[in-house]
């Protein structure tokens, strides 16, 4: 399932939030060696992290970080405004309804179930939230840097973006997309991983409590 | 609720000539086009708006403003406490009404009828710039959730909107300071003030389609602008690309 955590409920995501940022740590750093900054708890953090970020995290049956990624409006502070404008021949993309995506990360050392197109069960549960969260929060579209490893998992799990720009070659490419959010998208990403109904907790039904209250 | 199918038309159909200046008649409008009970725009950290006072824009009867302040309810109400921190719309019906003041202030707000439900969009600039436009209704849970996933791209729309222009008008600005949009973004306005379409443009530019969407997305939003016609006029009004002859 996929949770929401904002900093109205993180206080209460304390532990799942902890995890999140070591998982980021394993990817970011110890697979990927990106220029991140691990903090002396051994979490990766920024300061992106700092800006009140949506984070859509997908969880286990016990509530443990199985992947996760960091939204943020267009409107405010972002990675793409930053640091990427070159990548889009220096137009900043600004607006409400088009939000940042950064910090995709699934965790290597979960379970790995796949989908029929064989991605990651979690990879396919985390776009189909992000779609589903937008939407009801009257995003259109988001945006993204990525880079190549990620192409054939976006492709596979039916959210292809839309390439707008790139930088560097071969292996050490990174490339700009633009996804959109809406009611096709939700739908291709449904068939391509074998979901049904919403991935969102808040909308699954209510365990029943056995036994007589 | 007579009125709200259509209600996205409306939006559509705002451009400078029908457009008022006075953000309140505007705030009126919106109110009666989308059949709400109220709409309330809050600045928490605006530059220029928030040094002294809580600044509000607002539809709420007088006497509630009145004794919200009176209160200090700003302190007690769990609308601010959420729209303070993240920046993604939410229903009123999620927050913690639980504690004994809470529940005391709710019925407050009953008894001067500010709405059975209401929802909240925060607005995020950059600098840590933050207000929160909220909108209640008299409509069943049902219908509200149905009204909320119909329309929240509009009050996107229209919170960004009622932003800029306060923000413009209280900072005295003698011409407003719309963002100048980069060259790319007026070559894809040029291309909509002679009426092409999406796709049109997309093909003239030989760029992709969701590109020129986002283009003129983040166009509309510098220009302060509430839909696509609109962004072409202030565009032309600000001589950022000619008129169509």
């Amino acid at each position: 399932m996929i949770r929401q955590v904002t900093s109205r409920n993180a206080a209460a995501n304390g532990t799942l939030l902890e995890e999140m940022f070591r998982a980021r740590k394993r990817l970011f750093k110890d697979r990927l060696n990106w220029d991140v900054t691990i903090d002396a708890q051994g979490r990766e953090m920024d300061e992106y992290d700092r800006l009140d970020p949506l984070y859509v995290i997908a969880v286990d049956d016990a509530g443990h970080h199985q992947g996760s990624c960091r939204l943020l409006p267009t409107t405010g502070e972002t990675m793409l405004r930053d640091h990427f404008t070159a990548l889009f021949d220096g137009v900043v993309i600004e607006s409400p309804l088009i939000w940042e995506c950064t910090r995709f990360c699934v965790d290597s050392e979960a379970g790995a179930t796949l989908t029929p197109h064989g991605v990651q069960k979690h990879t396919t549960e985390l776009f189909c939230g992000m779609v589903e969260t937008g939407i009801e929060s009257g995003i259109e579209q988001v945006v993204g840097v990525f880079d190549r490893r990620m192409i054939r998992i976006y492709s596979r799990s039916g959210w292809s973006p839309e390439v707008v720009g790139q930088s560097g070659e071969e292996r050490d490419a990174v490339f700009l997309g633009i996804w959109d959010v809406d009611e096709p998208s939700v739908a291709s990403i449904r068939e391509a991983g074998g979901l049904v109904g919403s991935v969102l907790e808040k909308n699954a039904p209510r365990v029943q409590q056995s036994g007589v209250a | 609720m007579s009125d709200i199918v259509g209600s996205r038309d409306f939006l559509n159909s705002l451009d400078e000539n029908n457009l008022p200046e006075d953000i309140e008649a505007f705030l009126d409008i919106v109110r009666e086009k989308y059949g709400i009970a109220h709409i309330v725009y809050h600045a928490i950290n605006v530059r220029g708006l928030t040094e002294d006072d809580p600044y509000l824009r607002h539809t709420y009867p007088v006497d509630w403003v009145a004794r919200y302040f009176d209160k200090d309810y700003f302190s007690l109400d769990p609308v601010i406490e959420a729209g303070i921190g993240g920046h993604t719309p939410f229903n009123w019906d999620t927050l913690d009404w639980i504690t004994k003041p809470r529940r005391n202030f709710l019925g407050e707000a009953m008894e001067f009828k500010i709405g059975l439900s209401g929802m909240s969009v925060p607005i995020r600039g950059m600098g840590g710039e933050h207000a929160i436009l909220s909108v209640t209704s008299f409509q069943n849970e049902r219908d509200w959730n149905l009204f909320l996933g119909s329309y929240m791209g509009d009050f996107q729309r229209i919170a960004g909107y009622i932003h800029q222009s306060i923000v413009t008008h209280e900072r005295n600005e003698p011409v407003p300071t719309v963002t100048p949009p980069s060259p790319r973004e007026r070559a894809v306005l040029q291309l909509a003030a002679y009426g092409l379409s999406t796709d049109a443009i997309a093909d003239k530019l030989s760029i992709k389609e969701r590109t020129v969407r986002a283009f003129l997305e983040t166009a509309r939003y510098k220009l302060h602008a509430l839909n696509r016609t609109h962004a072409v006029s202030v565009a032309i009004g600000h001589g950022f690309i000619l008129p169509p002859t």
